[in-house]
């Protein structure tokens, strides 16, 4: 998609207006509908439509084996114990920018940016039991020695050194009308809430071998704690004015972004900055400040849709 | 509608994975009952008059009473004996409920459907999990159990609702307490089954019987006398089975003991011991439980000796430790917990005393099993006079920890007690012998019968024509599975073209197909005295397969290029299609020998191939194989299926030992070239060396006689019992040979991949390696030796399943069925031998074989069976006769008895007790002077289990039981007797 540059400047003066095409002031937030366990294979699931953009979330739960010698051996290589696996696909049908090859850069760019936004140990706080809302205690290593294991979402653990889940969070955006790493930080997030891991008790055998044994009331399972899972807010320049949430025309008149990753205790968790044009230090500051106000509506409001959709189901 | 329904579960990789599975529900299932006009015009709307043709012909069976009963899942699980009989009708099986059976108990699932194909029943299935009206999603915090119940009760509603305009009435049955009250605040009519059964008990009585009793009442005060420990949950087994706490294996009691049993788990070398009421657990054999082992310090030997052979055994397991010094410990045990039941109904008697015509009101009886390993049942019943003297069916329904006896009922009423027929039955299903007609899906893959006459170009391919050849068979007279036909030729340069051929089953019977499964878990045929039960359906056996002269068959054909001298030049192996020109009979083939006067075809063939098999035969005993012996009787009969009227020896001829030597040459051939091809998974046969030690007692009994007996190799064994003759006695080299045999252990099929080569060796035929080829029609180890070689000569495609651990596993099972059924022959013959002698008193030789403390065991010739003569009273302690166990003798002073003396024995029947009946055998020269006084109470001895008194001293010095298992076990025949044991069976056949 390409804009004539009069309509780049129609943009520009009605945002210097606080008036924007559709509408919207300039922190104003398009609506959006969320769905979740649509897939029903998938531990947890989650479709956000935001205007045009729509993307689907899925989490797929794995065990995975801890590789002692892999961990030696690579030292400082983080993505052996990584807990979180993300992937990105843009559809073609979203856009014809992302035919063939064109949305390869696209797709590890929103890939990265969910990984850094998840990159701190605490982002999962703890599992709880999806029954009674009793807080889960996971299996802890009897000794602390062991490398950074048990600060390092140690709430994934099954057995303490040895194996834990990993979770396979793929995202495709199916339509685009802008704001792609909102939405799919949003649908992540749902995603995760959504997220239904069984029961299991791993059993050691004669031989130190582990084989697990799973509780056959398919309905006793594990919720995730999203409570600090983040979500991010782009605040786009546009001339001198920041906006939020960007339609796809406007993010053509982009001078520079900043995704500011906020949780619900207002922490700031990541930040990224894009586009070519600087930003000096007070927008920046600035552009934080609002990104903690939108946030914290954004996940409240959805925190009660989510509580909402579960006691509907 | 679409609904989903998930679970998780672990993979083989050890992941853990959701599986999801779509529902699509539908609104149109028909209830079932012939006068809902509802579910009729719907059926007919749906559906088009081809349709319900289809639909017809699928015996769905249609409800038509007013009174409708719908059954709960646990009903069925613990009455299906109850619901087997035909006095109840109408019921409406929810689908549901067939699931959960299926997941429980694969028998009972099996049942249950046989009830529900059976259209005089009027069983419904109604598919209630796939109807959107009664569907229903589990809750969360909901058990399985709960969800399943729910969906029961809704199901019942919606029938209630359904058929209420009718005015049919449903009526829940179930014995789960909470489901009844939850189904009666619901407003449904529900009973108990108790209910429904008193409520019909006064038009079919036996139901009362049929009725399992899960008694609930407990008496607290009689449970602080006796009690065994609690087992634990599966749950706990699980886990602790698999960290090794506890081992896991199959329970097996003992055979000559009831209070020791072995637990065989695979991961201890050893088999675990496990001695004492206590211990055992109530487990029974064939259970597979979980042991927990004792420390070190506490094993203990097996006692099985000390058991039989010493003067009493106490009630505390401690004397059997104090007496047991000798032997090996053993790790020792004791059962923790069940992890797998394997009880099967059992067969038996009851045991009574008293008047049965006063007895009519309700009784406990103990139920006595024919297998010994088994314990008593206790059983309740209404109908005492209808069950003593019958031989009847019964299962345990459940053992209670403070019973001492498991509880069970009444199945199946088989017959009076000592029936030819209804014994007969006893012993198929005693020996797990699959006796059922071959079920719908095994006749479907049964070829057209003309099949044969129009043999096509594409059956051809590969296959050598021999229809031009000589060729003919030479079988017993009136066999009808011919598995084997020969030919011989001369060719131009002084050899001889021998070929064998083999029915080709095979071809019939493809990997995989019903009719293979059916016939590898039967796996062989059974041949009884009156019977034989094939393994695969008649028209295959007695027709397509049968090698029968005149008509064209499919064979495998091992061809030999033979000198004179009796030297294999050439093998050949090859699928072919022969014309067999001649079927003939051993007799008749002995004529043609004889008479010099035949010059035709097949007689000169005859003699040219029974010189060639004298050569073989010369080779073989020189190289060391054995010819061992053991007595073979046939029952002569004056009608057909009738009692046997006369008994006599089998008569081996010169021909018998022709067609025996071909076929041993063509399995050694076909195992040579299997093994050569498949070096890993060939299946073999072997037979092992026997132990030196066994043979201990043996020779020093025949070197009293004065002859040398060297057991140091095969060769030298043959010659030694060559040797053994006595001029005054032509029995006595045949009896050494029986006694020889018995020293062996059996032979057994095994994979090539499982042992090294030097094992292979078969003892008895002195080969190093043999297999099995020649009887594809009743065993099916052949067959698969049949698929191996066809894929060696590139006839066939390897199959995916060949791989060492399969056939090692299919080993196991053949070998088993193997014992099984000759076992079952030979519970054959001992009831034959016994309703022989019903009414009857003869007086015959016999030879003493075994001696023991107060008995000896003979061997009567003109009969081949063996009994005890007791030579003193079976109950007391005191016997008037030392005996003195290393010489093996028997003496008081005046009268001495010793292996191999002869003496003269009187047989009759001892129909003493009623439920036991057995040949009585007593020795009238030199004569031996006591009575026995207390018949009666013979039973209480030799019976398995411990009385309910406890104080009775129970003093089995030599039990009737041991002996004869002890029998069994050592009586085993190697391979060189194997084909005149199959040509008598094949005689018994025909009869």
């Amino acid at each position: 998609m390409k804009v004539s540059p009069s309509e780049v400047s129609f943009i520009q003066k009605g945002i210097e207006h606080n008036i924007r095409t559709d509408g919207r002031s300039r922190v104003d937030y398009r609506h959006f509908s969320l769905e979740s366990g649509e897939i029903v294979h998938s531990n947890g699931s989650a479709r956000l439509k935001l205007s045009d953009t729509e993307v689907l979330v899925g989490v797929k739960a794995e065990i995975t084996q801890i590789n002692k010698e892999n961990n030696n051996a690579s030292g400082n290589n983080i993505n052996v114990n990584k807990r979180l696996i993300f992937n990105v696909d843009c559809c073609p049908s979203a856009s014809p920018e992302f035919e063939g090859k064109g949305s390869e850069f696209l797709n590890i760019e929103l890939a990265q940016q969910l990984d850094r936004l998840y990159s701190h140990p605490n982002v999962i706080v703890g599992l709880y039991n999806t029954n009674d809302n009793t807080k889960y205690d996971p299996p802890t290593a009897t000794t602390t020695a062991d490398d950074n294991e048990n600060s390092n979402n140690s709430s994934l653990t099954i057995v303490p050194n040895k194996y834990y889940w990993t979770l396979y969070i793929d995202a495709i955006v199916l339509d685009s009308d802008g704001n792609l790493f909102d939405a799919l930080s949003i649908a992540t997030r749902a995603a995760l809430f959504n997220t239904r891991l069984p029961k299991i008790k791993a059993i050691q055998g004669e031989y130190e071998e582990i084989t697990f044994e799973v509780n056959d009331d398919p309905f006793d399972t594990l919720s995730i704690d999203i409570k600090n899972v983040p979500i991010c807010v782009t605040m786009t320049k546009i001339a001198s004015q920041f906006v939020i949430d960007t339609t796809t025309r406007e993010e053509l008149c982009m001078d520079a972004r900043l995704t500011i990753g906020v949780n619900s205790s207002s922490n700031i968790c990541s930040i990224q900055k894009g586009g070519i044009s600087g930003l000096d230090p007070p927008t920046i500051n600035q552009m934080i400040n609002t990104a903690k106000v939108v946030g914290l509506k954004i996940l409240s409001t959805m925190d009660q849709a989510l509580l909402d959709i579960q006691l509907l189901k | 509608m679409q609904s989903n329904k998930f679970y998780y579960r672990t993979t083989k990789r050890g992941n853990v994975i959701k599986v999801v599975n779509e529902i699509y529900l539908r609104d149109d299932i028909p209830c079932g009952h012939d006068k809902c006009t509802e579910c009729l015009e719907m059926l007919n709307k749906r559906t088009t008059s081809e349709e319900r043709t289809i639909l017809a012909g699928q015996g769905i069976n249609q409800l038509t009473e007013d009174k409708v009963l719908l059954l709960d899942t646990n009903v069925v699980l613990h009455q299906i004996d109850l619901l087997e009989d035909p006095a109840l009708k109408d019921i409406i099986i929810l689908s549901t409920v067939l699931d959960e059976v299926k997941n429980q108990n694969k028998s009972i699932f099996n049942r249950i459907r046989d009830i529900i194909k059976e259209p005089t029943r009027r069983f419904y299935v109604y598919s209630n999990e796939y109807s959107q009206y009664t569907a229903i999603n589990r809750e969360t915090g909901e058990t399985p159990n709960d969800r399943n119940d729910r969906a029961i009760r809704h199901a019942t509603e919606w029938y209630r609702s359904h058929l209420h305009k009718y005015n049919i009435k449903i009526i829940l049955i179930t014995n789960d307490k909470e489901n009844l009250l939850k189904a009666k605040s619901m407003g449904l009519d529900c009973q108990t089954i108790q209910d429904l059964v008193f409520e019909k008990s006064n038009d079919n009585p036996s139901l009362v019987d049929k009725l399992s009793d899960p008694s609930d009442e407990n008496d607290q005060d009689e449970s602080k006398r006796f009690s065994f420990t609690e087992h634990k949950p599966i749950s706990l087994l699980s886990e602790e089975i698999k960290n090794g706490k506890v081992f896991q294996g199959i329970f097996r009691t003992s055979m000559t003991n009831y209070k020791e049993a072995t637990v065989q788990s695979n991961t201890l070398e050893k088999d675990i011991l496990i001695q004492g009421i206590e211990n055992l657990n109530r487990a029974v054999d064939g259970d597979i439980v979980a042991v927990e082992l004792f420390p070190e310090s506490e094993w203990k030997t097996p006692s099985t000796m000390i058991m039989l052979e010493n003067d009493g055994v106490e009630e505390d397991d401690d004397s059997i430790a104090k007496d047991a010094m000798v032997a090996h410990l053993q790790p020792t045990g004791k059962v923790v917990g069940i992890v797998k039941r394997n009880w099967k109904p059992y067969c038996g008697a009851v045991e009574f005393k008293g008047d049965t015509s006063k007895s009519t009101g309700l009784h406990f009886l103990l139920f006595l099993p024919i297998d010994k390993r088994i314990p008593k049942i206790r059983i309740k019943s209404r109908q005492v006079s209808n069950l003593v003297g019958k031989r009847i069916v019964v299962a345990i329904d459940q053992w209670d920890k403070n019973s001492k006896f498991p509880s069970g009922h009444f199945v199946k009423d088989l017959g009076p007690l000592g029936d030819k027929e209804t014994e007969s039955q006893v012993l198929l299903l005693q020996f797990d012998i699959a006796h059922h007609p071959f079920g719908a899906a095994v006749m479907k893959c049964l070829p057209k019968p003309d099949i044969m006459d129009k043999v096509g170009a594409s059956d051809m391919v590969g296959r050598r024509d021999l229809r031009g050849e000589c060729i003919f068979s030479v079988d017993p007279p009136g066999c009808t599975d011919i598995d084997d036909a020969l030919h011989v030729k001369k060719l131009k340069d002084g050899l001889y073209e021998v070929g064998v051929h083999i029915a080709d089953v095979s071809h019939f019977v493809q990997e995989g197909t019903a009719i293979d499964e059916e016939a590898q878990s039967r796996s062989t045929s059974v041949y009884l005295v009156d019977r034989r039960i094939d393994m695969l359906p008649g028209e295959l056996s007695g027709n397509l397969c049968s090698l029968m002269s005149n008509v064209d068959r499919f064979s495998f054909s091992c061809i030999w290029k033979i000198t004179e001298a009796g030297e294999i030049v050439n093998v050949e192996y090859t699928k072919s299609i022969i014309r067999s020109k001649a079927s003939l009979t051993y007799e008749q083939a002995q004529i043609r020998i004889d008479d010099k006067t035949q010059n035709d075809e097949i007689s000169t063939n005859l003699r040219v191939l029974n010189s060639l098999a004298k050569i073989l035969r010369k080779q073989r005993f020189d190289r060391g194989a054995l010819y061992l012996a053991s007595p073979q009787v046939k029952f002569k009969t004056e009608e057909l299926g009738g009692d046997p009227s006369d008994v006599e020896i089998y008569q081996l001829r010169e021909t018998n030992a022709m067609i025996e030597e071909f076929m041993l040459l063509a399995n050694i051939w076909v195992a040579k070239k299997i093994h050569k091809h498949f070096p890993g998974c060939a299946l073999l046969r072997r037979h092992p060396t026997p132990k030196k030690s066994s043979f201990d007692l043996l020779t020093q009994l025949i070197e009293n006689k004065g002859f040398k007996f060297l057991t140091g190799s095969s060769k030298e064994l043959a010659e030694s019992l060559d040797a053994c003759t006595l001029q005054d006695d032509s029995y006595f080299n045949t009896l050494c040979r029986i006694l020889t045999t018995r020293c062996m252990s059996p032979a057994v099929y095994f994979s090539s991949g499982s042992l090294p080569i030097e094992d292979y060796h078969h003892y008895g035929l002195a080969t190093e390696i043999y297999t099995h080829f020649t009887s594809p029609i009743r065993r099916y180890p052949d067959i698969i030796v049949h698929r191996l070689l066809a894929s060696a000569i590139g006839m066939q495609s390897v199959s995916l399943n060949l791989e060492n651990k399969t056939i090692s596993g299919l080993c196991e099972n053949f070998n088993f069925r193997h014992k099984m059924a000759q076992y079952a022959g030979r519970g054959s013959t001992q009831l034959h031998t016994l309703i022989f002698f019903k009414g009857r008193k003869c007086v015959e030789d016999a030879y003493i074989i075994r001696v023991k403390a107060n008995a000896f065991v003979v061997l009567v010739p003109r009969y081949g069976f063996e009994g005890t003569v007791y030579v003193s009273d079976p109950n007391s302690t005191s016997c008037s006769f030392n005996y003195n166990h290393d010489d093996q003798t028997l003496t008081n002073g005046q009268l001495t008895f010793k292996v191999f003396d002869k003496v003269t024995v009187e047989i009759f029947v001892d129909d003493s007790k009623a439920h036991d009946q057995k040949l009585k055998i007593e020795c009238i020269n030199p004569k031996i002077t006591f009575t026995i006084e207390q018949e009666n109470q013979e039973n209480t001895t030799n019976g398995n289990q411990q009385q309910e008194n406890g104080k009775q001293p129970i003093k089995p010095i030599v039990k009737k039981e041991s002996k004869t298992s002890a029998a069994k076990k050592t009586r085993k025949e190697p391979d060189t007797t194997e084909s005149t044991i199959k040509v008598n069976k094949k005689v018994k056949s025909t009869k």
